[in-house]
């Protein structure tokens, strides 16, 4: 599955969580969905992607300054209409 | 590897509705003919050049294979979703919005733990969460109480200041009253001027 794809899918079943992209980094690549590991670059990437380009997560900042990714509702919808593949669980 | 039966080559959304149909216990023949009439068909067998409609046959295989793994699909999703549910509902427990993003934070990193547990921890973290909540709910109740008691108590101090209010008031009315301080000082036990002073009172209401 494609990264972007899978991120999406982590997220939006957890959907409204919210994660640190080191959490995220370990779940994707445990979860040996993809043909290679993810280097914490490539996730950083494929995150901002996903929340600038598709609309599909959002980076949350909590008031200690800790930051943290969720799925967006489009972000669900899209990953509702892929099919709901689960990552992880 | 993928499945390529005819059935597997229908889009996604096609699958989906096919699957809940045999979840919802539909017979093969109206699956195939409900599928055989759809559009998503027809192009899946001019694209693969299917020389038959999908047949009851068909549908068996699928429903001992690719439907098993979406049956599999499923229950994971939903046991996910089930998961960040209850974690949303305990990160809202420790109080505060739970659109907040630091209840968001929290429900995720008790997603983690939630996951993580084994069939025996969970239910174990399950009990031990019930507790921690009925202890909470106990405290609250105790909260609530002491809170009424201190209202009823100041609803009854400012009751009692009222009254001896009114009792001034009335004292220093009544007491401009020649008829009524005659009755005061005049001869008698107090029940006696109590009960002509009441008279005397009713009398006065009765005036226009």
């Amino acid at each position: 599955m494609r990264l972007i794809k899978l991120i999406r899918a982590f997220l939006a079943a957890r959907y409204p969580a919210a994660y640190p992209e080191a959490a995220i980094l370990g779940r994707i690549n445990r979860s040996g969905m993809l043909d290679s590991p993810c280097t914490a670059e490539d996730l950083h990437k494929a995150l901002l992607t996903l929340a600038q380009r598709h609309g599909h997560a959002e980076l949350l900042t909590d008031v200690d300054g800790a930051q943290a990714w969720s799925a967006t509702p489009a972000g669900v919808s899209a990953w509702t209409v892929d099919g709901s593949p689960a990552v992880g669980g | 590897m993928a499945r390529q039966g005819k059935i597997a080559r229908l889009p996604f959304a096609v699958r989906d509705q096919l699957c809940e149909k045999l979840s919802d216990g539909i017979p093969a023949r109206e699956v195939c003919a409900w599928v055989n009439a759809l559009p998503a068909w027809k192009e899946a067998r001019a694209k693969y050049g299917y020389g038959s409609d999908i047949s009851e046959q068909n549908v068996s295989d699928w429903r001992s294979g690719g439907f098993v793994d979406w049956q599999a699909e499923r229950a994971k999703v939903q046991h996910l979703r089930a998961v960040a549910e209850s974690a949303c509902h305990i990160a809202a427990a420790t109080g505060g919005d739970p659109a907040a993003v630091g209840s968001r934070i929290l429900a995720g990193r008790l997603t983690e733990l939630l996951e993580s547990l084994d069939d025996q921890q969970a239910p174990e973290l399950a009990r031990a969460l019930a507790a921690l909540r009925r202890g909470e709910n106990d405290a609250q109740r105790l909260e609530l109480d002491r809170s009424r008691a201190e209202l009823q108590r100041q609803a009854l101090e400012l009751e009692r200041e009222r009254f001896r209010r009114q009792t001034c008031e009335m004292f220093l009315k009544w007491h401009e009253d020649q008829r009524a301080t005659a009755i005061a000082d005049g001869p008698g036990a107090n029940a006696e001027k109590i009960s002509a002073l009441l008279a005397y009172m009713d009398e006065q209401e009765d005036v226009p």
